[in-house]
């Protein structure tokens, strides 16, 4: 299985926490939370264009709303494929870290 | 607080695409937009929202275009295909097309030609004709365009509103260079010529050319004719004006370039008019009225009312010193204005316009009109076909929907069909134009030449005429076509469509019933005009041919020319007389005998012994002229009986009343029938016809043996023709045009029926198999044409009538409109329409019914 890009990773974990408000606007919301920095809307078309492109997104159209010229949301959801990759990337992140002393961290 | 994205960078950004993820898209600018404004504040989330534009814009564009351009390359593809194989289809559209857009380009270029009268001269706006409004009319109008002499001047000194004025008066005169001598139409000018019109000059200075009463200026044309390539400026030349014997020595001292075609004044030579013959008598009266005076307005001036009345003002005040004025102040004529660009086309109501080819408002509306009707006969047709046709590509409709087309996108691929068809049509029709161009210019007689072929205005409105043909003959069938439903198309089998077959049947009908309001007007302006022609006139036209004398003194040589004539063989007799019988020109009212109780107005002509016989205008009472009483010579009077009638006599009565004219008196010695002199547009008037004065003789006219005619002589039936060679010409024009129009609609028709029949071969392949004959089967299947022709008269005629009564409402002479006429129209178009449609049906309905029904 293809590893996931860190931004490509994110986006999925953020459009899973937002749920049924995960369209573009939330989701950048959210990504700047998360990395501290500022994303670009057009940053987050493209990956978000190229998982729904791999299957590990689907998007359906929401109800129009007048705060948006009357245009509708692209709601975006995780498919079971998309769920797969993440738990992919979370073990691999597992399995990568793993017997890093955990001193580096200045934890203890 | 919501806020809004500038609108113009909305309204970008949502042109450039139309898809559902791309509206989402702009969902989001615009929330995001109304977040940044709260936030950063609005200049911020502008900023952001334009640079969003500029981040897109550009990929988006070249995507549009990219597949704009492929589309396009499909619909031409599929446009060229569809000409290839449907030949017949392709060529009724594009021949009707060409046609009509031929019809519409030589129309065109005539009108522009009309139009464009005296437009060359600088501030033609500003330049204008003063005409002469009189108290009374002559020939059928009050209006003159002949002023007085002193009327430029004075208009100069009184009024500062001008800036310019001068005064010209054409004449014929002989010009003798060595052995070398022509005739040639000149100008005698005075005043401001050169300031008023800006001619251009070769050689000379326009501000001293004319100051010499000696001087004289010649077109390029005319010096190169006479100098070769000689510089001509210096030398000089003998001028002999007509109808006067002496020359006079003139010295060149200006060139100016050839006028174009396109100029009301015609002339190869400008001399001053100091040196005319005419000058002395004519400079100080008021009441001599000989010349055309022009004005030309300053730039902050303008025409208005108020001017008017001053200058009408002043000219009343100068002509009542004259006594017959004074005494009776109701007959001062008024001067009114005339723009310079109107004169050629709307000066018909107006007398003495000598030496102008004068053209005709109403021919141009009229032109115009029907350059317009072919070219939509033409569209129709390609409108009707291509509905027609829908059935046969509702498939292809309905494959390129469910693929994915937008119904704009579908209109866009028929629009540009018509338009591909529209440009390939015109280059048959410029090809028609170039072939055509000549005999055209020779009826509408212009000299229309092929250097517009060159000029970019051309092509450039040639082109745009196709565009906008192709488009509207493309709109309705794009926008029937792009409506279909894939549903309906692919679920059954339907039928032509029905849904359609209205709009056709309206389109058929409204194309037939203007044709046949055009066959209608042919039919009655050839009529009137052959009614002109063969009408009798009250003289006679054939073998008589008459030679113009451009010389006052003819009269001396009267007798020994005439005598030298009558000796040849082949000439039957000589006569002589002041005018043309159809074209008597002077007119006076001041006639007086004993008992008048009224004036009368008489139309003068002058001629010689044996002329009525000549003309065999019919004797009602007495005598003609005759050389057994000398005194006819100098005291004899004969008159029409419209002049009898006039006076309030029988023709008996007159015979023997002494009639006073100025210094003339003499007796009535005879009545003759009245002979139209005038034009068909106008009522019969008095004529009292005189003895010719020495100075009268300005027409020989010779009588022929019929055999032996030279074609080179000018008989009076020409000179008779061209006095309705506008009329006749227009009827010409209008009988051609008339069959392209009837041609055009035919082959539409033709094409209409084909398809039908092709769609019904299988239903009349069953009726003759079931036993139908062919009568039956015709009648059947060309009864639903021929209720639309038939409609289609009902609309026609009505119009028809219409029109050609206004048309006939011109003349004082003319044809009745009886039914005859449109029963003719009818039977016309009935036969074209019947035979067009039957053409395919008897093949059809002849065919074995075997080929059509064994395939399925």
């Amino acid at each position: 299985m293809k590893l996931l890009t860190r931004t490509e990773e994110f986006i999925l974990l953020a459009v899973w926490k937002l749920q049924d408000e995960a369209y573009s606007i939330p989701i950048q919301e959210k990504l700047n939370e998360i990395t501290d920095k500022d994303w670009s809307l057009g940053g987050i078309y493209m990956p978000l264009e190229r998982l729904e492109k791999r299957g590990y997104l689907k998007s359906s159209l929401s109800d129009s709303t007048p705060e948006r010229g009357g245009r509708h949301k692209r709601i975006y959801s995780l498919t079971p494929s998309g769920k797969e990759a993440l738990r992919y990337a979370y073990e691999v992140q597992q399995t990568i870290w793993s017997g890093v002393p955990q001193l580096m961290f200045g934890l203890s | 607080m919501k806020h809004r994205p500038p609108r113009l960078a909305e309204k970008i950004l949502s042109r450039l695409q139309y898809d559902d993820v791309w509206k989402t898209t702009l969902g989001d600018f615009e929330e995001y937009y109304s977040y940044k404004a709260q936030k950063d504040g609005i200049p911020t989330a502008n900023r952001w929202y334009w640079k969003q534009v500029i981040q897109y814009a550009p990929s988006k564009i070249i995507h549009k275009l990219y597949w704009s351009i492929e589309m396009f390359f499909n619909y031409l593809k599929m446009s060229l295909r569809r000409l290839k194989t449907n030949k017949s289809y392709s060529f009724i559209n594009i021949s009707g097309l060409a046609i009509g857009l031929a019809s519409f380009i030589l129309i065109g270029l005539f009108v522009h030609h009309e139009l464009s009268y005296d437009k060359h001269f600088k501030d033609s706006d500003r330049i204008y004709r003063i005409i002469k409004q009189n108290a009374q009319s002559h020939q059928g109008t009050n209006l003159g365009a002949v002023t007085p002499l002193m009327l430029h001047s004075a208009l100069k000194e009184n009024f500062p509103q001008f800036e310019h004025t001068t005064y010209v008066s054409p004449f014929t005169g002989l010009l003798k260079l060595g052995d070398n001598s022509f005739f040639e139409n000149g100008l005698y000018a005075g005043g401001e010529l050169f300031e008023t019109f800006s001619y251009r000059w070769l050689q000379g200075n326009p501000a001293t050319a004319l100051n010499d009463p000696s001087s004289i200026i010649l077109t390029r044309s005319l010096a190169e004719k006479l100098f070769g390539n000689e510089n001509p400026i210096g030398k000089s030349l003998d001028l002999i004006p007509e109808y006067e014997t002496e020359a006079s020595i003139k010295l060149i001292t200006g060139v100016i370039e050839d006028l174009p075609e396109t100029s009301h004044l015609h002339f190869s030579y400008i001399a001053n008019e100091k040196s005319s013959a005419w000058h002395e008598g004519n400079a100080s009266f008021w009441d001599s009225n000989g010349y055309f005076t022009y004005a030309k307005l300053t730039e902050t001036s303008e025409l208005n009312n108020e001017l008017l009345d001053k200058i009408n003002e002043f000219y009343s005040s100068q002509m009542l010193e004259i006594a017959y004025y004074k005494s009776d102040p109701e007959k001062l004529p008024k001067l009114r204005f005339q723009p310079l660009t109107d004169i050629h086309l709307k000066s018909s109501h107006i007398n003495h316009n000598v030496s102008m080819v004068l053209g005709n408002i109403n021919y141009v509306y009229t032109l115009s009109l029907i350059g317009l009707i072919i070219l939509l006969i033409a569209c129709v047709n390609y409108m009707n076909l291509a509905t027609a046709r829908a059935i046969v590509r509702a498939k292809e409709v309905g494959v390129r929907k469910v693929i994915g087309a937008l119904k704009s996108n579908l209109i866009m691929q028929f629009t540009s069909e018509a338009v591909l068809l529209s440009l390939f049509s015109i280059t048959f029709a410029v090809l028609l134009v170039w072939v055509c161009l000549e005999p055209f210019s020779n009826l509408v007689n212009r000299s229309i030449g092929t250097e517009m072929f060159r000029s970019a205005g051309f092509w450039l409105s040639v082109l745009s005429t196709s565009f906008v043909v192709g488009i509207i003959a493309g709109s309705y069938p794009a926008f029937y076509m792009s409506s279909l439903k894939p549903s309906g198309i692919f679920k059954s089998h339907t039928k032509g469509g029905k849904g359609n077959s209205f709009m056709r049947n309206a389109l058929v009908t409204g194309q037939f019933a203007i044709t046949t309001v055009l066959i209608i007007c042919s039919i009655v302006i050839f009529k009137q005009l052959d009614y002109i022609r063969t009408t009798d006139v009250g003289y006679t036209r054939d073998q008589i041919l008459t030679v113009n004398l451009k010389d006052d003194n003819f009269g001396k040589y009267y007798e020994t020319v005439a005598q030298n004539l009558n000796a040849n063989p082949n000439i039957l007799s000589v006569s002589s007389s002041s005018y043309l019988p159809m074209d008597i020109q002077g007119s006076t009212s001041g006639v007086n005998w004993e008992g008048r109780e009224k004036r009368v107005k008489f139309y003068l002509q002058n001629v010689h012994y044996d002329y009525l016989e000549m003309m065999e205008i019919e004797l009602v009472a007495g005598r003609y002229f005759s050389r057994d009483f000398p005194t006819d010579e100098t005291n004899a009077f004969i008159l029409n009986e419209s002049a009898v009638k006039g006076m309030g006599y029988t023709p008996e009565e007159v015979l023997g009343k002494k009639l006073v004219m100025w210094k003339r008196e003499g007796n009535v010695v005879g009545v003759v029938k009245d002979f139209s002199f005038l034009s068909f547009r106008l009522e019969q008037a008095a004529a009292l016809i005189g003895f010719n004065r020495p100075h009268d003789y300005h027409y020989l006219t010779i009588k022929v043996r019929p055999d032996n005619l030279e074609e080179t002589v000018a008989f009076l039936d020409d000179a008779f023709d061209n006095m309705y060679k506008a009329d006749l010409n227009l009827g010409k024009l209008f009988n051609a045009f008339t069959l392209l129009a009837l041609f055009i609609a035919s082959v539409g028709l033709f094409g209409l029926a084909s398809f039908m029949m092709e769609q019904r071969a299988k239903e009349i392949g069953i009726r003759k198999v079931l036993g139908a004959s062919l009568v039956q089967i015709l009648t059947q299947v060309n009864k639903d044409f021929m209720k639309l022709i038939a409609l289609s008269f009902v609309i026609a005629i009505p119009i028809g009538w219409y029109a050609m009564n206004i048309w006939l409402g011109d003349f004082a002479y003319k044809i009745e409109l009886g039914p005859s006429i449109f029963i003719a129209s009818v039977l016309i178009a009935i036969g074209v329409a019947t035979l067009t449609v039957s053409y395919k049906s008897v093949k059809t309905a002849l065919a074995n019914p075997v080929n059509s029904l064994k395939s399925e």
